[in-house]
């Protein structure tokens, strides 16, 4: 019933989409955080920050 | 990174993501799909939705955040999850502060339990959930069912802390939802809640041996078998990971 797809990514690749998304985001990721946590961010925009997370956490391997 | 690495942690990172994608799934009753992101020896996976929203009776809503990171090992055998998160959220998306979550973090710091629950929500905010599902009509465990002041106190939700022996699951926090909350999963739940956390909980129990072979050994003979240790001697007990909150 479940479905699954993957994508690899090379570090250009990662800086290059995080570029993206912060962009995206049209915030600083730190002021997002700030309104995440005081649930203020809108839902689309914390869409964003999980992948901005995400990728981050990726780049620090 | 080699190629057969790379094939290797594409196959386990997209094995990984089906596994919590039908676990979802089959509780919701449709198709959710969660996406594995993989750089380095590294992947996450979360759900590739712009939100899993929980049906609560006709008129409720419970959103869920669900992510997981992980690493395979330097021989590229065993799959090491680093971090994992599932957030539980009233209304239809989650918006970064939830009702609760269930977090891991494998290296956590000093002080600080690697496996851990926060939560977020106040007293009434709990209350207004468990009665979404009586609004409707739908049933859910309660302790006190005559009683309906009871029936909504805060103390009676049991957040799961994984059985007997282990972490909870996003399978014990789905089967949570459905109890304490009154969600009403898929006829297919069933099955893959019992085999998921069947396969979970032999998977931990290889972990607890490579932590403490000694006393694997102990129980296997205290049961009858005999055990020969390696020519290189014995594998070491791990006993930072044994002594870790």
């Amino acid at each position: 019933m479940g479905s699954s797809t993957t994508e690899y990514m090379t570090p250009s690749e990662l800086t290059e989409e995080l570029r993206r998304l912060e962009a995206e985001l049209g915030m600083t990721v730190d002021l997002a955080e700030h309104l995440a946590a005081a649930d203020a961010l809108d839902a689309d925009l914390y869409q964003v920050l999980r992948r901005i997370r995400d990728l981050r956490w990726l780049q620090t391997a | 990174m080699a190629p057969d690495r790379v094939s290797t942690l594409e196959e386990e990172s997209a094995a990984f993501a089906r596994r919590i994608s039908d676990a979802v799934s089959s509780f919701i009753g449709q198709t959710v799909p969660f996406k594995a992101t993989s750089s380095g020896s590294r992947f996450v996976v979360s759900d590739d939705t712009d939100g899993i929203a929980i049906p609560i009776g006709e008129v409720g809503t419970l959103a869920l955040e669900v992510n997981y990171r992980c690493e395979l090992d330097g021989a590229g055998r065993y799959l090491k999850v680093l971090n994992s998160k599932v957030a539980v959220y009233a209304g239809s998306r989650p918006k970064g502060d939830p009702l609760f979550r269930y977090e891991y973090v494998h290296d956590q710091g000093d002080g600080l339990p690697a496996g851990h629950l926060h939560v977020h929500a106040h007293r009434d905010q709990f209350t207004r959930v468990m009665t979404l599902a009586a609004v409707s009509g739908v049933s859910r465990r309660q302790a006190a069912p005559d009683s309906e002041l009871e029936a909504a106190r805060m103390s009676r939700i049991h957040f799961p802390t994984g059985g007997h022996r282990f972490r909870p699951t996003i399978e014990d926090i789905l089967q949570m939802i459905e109890e304490e909350f009154g969600a009403k999963p898929d006829p297919t739940w069933r099955g893959v809640l019992r085999t998921n956390r069947v396969q979970w909980r032999r998977h931990q129990t290889g972990a607890a041996v490579r932590d403490c072979p000694s006393e694997a050994v102990r129980v296997l003979e205290e049961l009858g078998y005999v055990v020969t240790a390696p020519t290189e001697g014995p594998a070491p007990d791990r006993a930072d990971r044994l002594a870790a909150f």
